[in-house]
C-alpha cells in the first residue's frame, strides 16, 4: 500500500475550520501559509479533506496532470449549470467539446464583439451621473451580461430580454446553492432546488424557442456561438443535441458575466487610487495606445484576482504532487491570490504597479486569475478584449476622478470576490471636443 | 532555433500567440499558427520556450540549433 504524504495543517473539526475557510478567506489562508508554509491540508464543507497548495511547480504540474491522474474539482459548477457544460464533463468528452468553443471566443470573431462591447458601454455609461458617488458594478454587469448575450445569440430580441431579466437572480441564487448537497428526494418546487430546477425549465424552453427562429435563417451569415453549436457536426456526422447546447450556453452566460464585471469594478477602485497611473492611462487611451491598459488590467487581475482557488479531484491512489503523496477522492486547491502574492515570482507584490507587465506577459502558471492548463478558462481571450475595450471607452469618455479614500475590501457573492462598496466611482463627463475619434480594431484584434 | 506547431495536437488554447505574438498567431478559428517560416530571431528565444512550455498539449515543437 502506498503511504500518503499530505502536507500539515490545523486540526480543528470540519466545522470550524470552514467557518475560517469560507468567512475570511484570504485571510484565513494567509494566516494558514503563515504557520504551516506554501501548502497545507485543511478539512473543509462541501469538499472534504483538501491539499492547498501555492507553489508554481506544484501548481504547474497539477494543471498538465493527466486526466486519468487528475480531473476537475467535485463538486462544481456543472452541479447547477447541467451535465453538458464544460465544468462537469471530463477526460476525451471534455477535450472534444472544448474545442468547439474555441472558434467563437478567438480568431476573427473576438474582433467582431469590439464594436458590440463599445456600443453597450457607450448605452450604459450614458446614465452616469455627474461628481456623485455611485457603484460601478451594476453597471459593469449589465454591459458584461448584455455582450455575452449578444455574443452567444446574435441579435437581440425579446427572448434576449427575458434572459436579461432572468439570469442575474438565478447566478445568484445558483452560486449559494453550489455548496448545499443535492436532495436526494425532490423536495417539491418550494425548496432551494426546486426553485432552481424551474428556473431551468424556464430558460431551457427560451433557448428552444430561440433555436427554432435561428433553424429557420441562413446560420452561414451568423457569427454568433448559437449559430457555431447549430452547424458543428461529430466525426459521425450528427448535430449537437439541444441539451448539450443549452447546457454549453448556459455555462458561457453564466461564467462570462459576473466575474468580469467584478474585475472591472476593482479596475474602477484600483484607478481612482492612483492618480499618476489614471493620468497616463487617459493620455494613452486619447493616443489611441493599449500597452498600460493592457498592463493595469493584468496587474488588477494579479493583486484582485476574483476567483480564489482553483480545484482539481485526485482520480487516482497514490498521486504524486510534488513532495506530496496523495490519495484518490483528494481535493486540490490552487491558492490563487497566495501564488500572486508570492515574492519570489512578483517582487514588493502587495503593491500595485502595472509597469511589471509593461511589455512582459506573466507566465501563465504562476498568473493564474483564468486557472490553468487545459481547464483554463476557455473565455480569456473574450474577457481580456471585453475589458480593454470598456476601459478604454470609459477613459475616452469621463475623467474618473481620484479619491484618498482606503481601498475598499473584498467582499464574497458567491462566487466571485468583489470590492465591498461595489467599485465606488466618481466621474466628470469630458466634452464632445476633447474626444478622440474612436479607433475601432486596437484592443483586440492581433497583428 | 525554429518553432513548429503539431496541428493535430493544438486544441486553441491560446496560449502561444499570448505569451509570443511575435512568433505565433491564431487562424481563423482561433488555433495556433506559426508566423513566417517559424525561425526564432535570438532575442525572442525565450518567449519561445516560454510558449512551449506553457502549451497544455505539449503541441510546440523546438527545433534548437535550427
Amino acid at each position: 500500500m502506498t503511504t500518503m504524504t499530505l502536507p500539515p495543517g490545523p486540526s480543528l473539526p470540519r466545522f470550524a475550520q470552514g467557518a475560517v475557510v469560507l468567512t475570511a478567506r484570504l485571510r484565513g489562508m494567509r494566516r494558514m501559509r503563515a504557520r504551516y508554509g506554501d501548502a497545507f491540508t485543511v478539512n473543509v464543507p462541501i469538499f472534504g479533506r483538501a491539499v492547498v497548495i501555492s507553489d508554481p511547480d506544484e501548481a504547474k504540474q497539477l494543471f498538465t496532470a493527466s486526466t486519468d491522474l487528475v480531473e476537475n474539482v467535485r463538486p462544481n459548477l456543472g452541479r447547477v449549470l447541467g451535465p453538458g457544460s464544460l465544468f462537469a464533463l471530463t477526460g476525451e468528452e471534455h477535450r472534444e467539446q472544448r474545442r468547439l468553443l474555441v472558434p467563437p471566443f478567438h480568431g476573427r470573431r473576438l474582433a467582431a464583439h469590439e464594436r458590440t462591447i463599445e456600443d453597450e458601454t457607450v448605452r450604459e455609461t450614458a446614465t452616469w451621473p455627474e461628481d456623485r458617488a455611485f457603484p460601478a458594478l451594476p453597471s459593469m454587469l449589465r454591459i458584461t451580461l448584455n455582450a455575452i448575450l449578444r455574443a452567444v445569440f446574435g441579435a437581440d430580441g425579446d427572448e434576449l430580454a427575458d434572459l436579461r431579466e432572468m439570469l442575474p437572480a438565478w447566478v445568484a441564487y445558483g452560486s449559494r446553492l453550489l455548496v448545499l448537497p443535492i436532495p436526494k428526494t425532490d423536495l417539491g418546487r418550494w425548496s432551494p432546488w426546486g426553485r432552481l430546477w424551474i428556473a431551468r425549465r424556464r430558460y431551457d424552453a427560451i433557448v428552444d424557442r430561440l433555436i427554432d427562429k435561428a433553424a429557420a435563417e441562413d446560420l452561414d451569415r451568423r457569427d454568433d456561438v448559437l449559430a457555431l453549436l447549430l452547424q458543428s457536426r461529430y466525426d459521425d456526422g450528427s448535430p449537437m443535441s439541444r441539451a448539450q447546447i443549452a447546457d454549453h450556453l448556459l455555462s458561457l452566460l453564466v461564467a462570462g458575466h459576473e466575474t468580469t464585471a467584478t474585475t472591472l469594478a476593482w479596475a474602477i477602485e484600483r484607478l481612482r487610487r492612483h492618480p499618476a497611473l489614471l493620468r497616463d492611462l487617459a493620455e494613452e487611451a486619447d493616443a489611441g495606445g493599449g500597452a498600460l491598459r493592457e498592463a493595469t488590467i493584468t496587474e488588477v487581475q494579479r493583486t484582485r484576482p476574483v476567483i480564489d482557488v482553483v480545484g482539481r479531484h485526485v482520480t487516482a491512489d497514490g498521486y504524486r504532487l510534488g513532495r506530496w503523496t496523495l490519495p484518490e477522492g483528494c481535493t486540490v486547491l490552487v491558492a490563487v491570490a497566495l501564488m500572486h502574492e508570492d515574492e519570489a515570482l512578483f517582487p514588493d507584490p502587495l503593491t500595485f504597479d502595472p509597469s511589471r507587465f509593461l511589455g512582459v506577459r506573466p507566465d501563465l502558471y504562476q498568473w493564474i486569475p483564468f486557472g490553468g492548463g487545459r481547464r483554463r478558462c476557455p473565455g480569456a481571450a473574450f474577457a481580456t478584449m471585453e475589458m480593454n475595450v470598456v476601459l478604454r471607452t470609459v477613459l475616452r469618455h469621463f475623467t474618473l476622478m481620484p479619491t484618498t479614500e482606503p481601498g475598499e475590501r473584498r467582499h464574497s457573492r458567491g462566487v466571485a470576490n468583489a470590492p465591498a462598496k461595489g467599485g465606488v466611482a466618481v466621474v466628470r463627463r469630458r466634452s464632445p471636443e476633447a474626444m478622440p475619434p474612436s479607433t475601432i480594431g486596437t484592443a483586440g484584434a492581433r497583428p | 532555433m525554429k518553432v513548429q506547431i503539431d496541428a493535430g495536437r493544438c486544441q486553441g488554447h491560446g496560449r502561444c500567440y499570448d505569451l509570443a505574438p511575435g512568433l505565433f498567431g491564431d487562424d481563423d478559428e482561433g488555433f495556433g499558427k506559426v508566423l513566417g517560416d517559424g525561425a526564432v530571431p535570438p532575442e525572442e528565444e525565450q518567449e519561445a520556450r516560454r510558449a512551449a512550455a506553457n502549451c497544455p498539449e505539449r503541441a510546440i515543437r523546438l527545433a534548437e540549433g535550427a
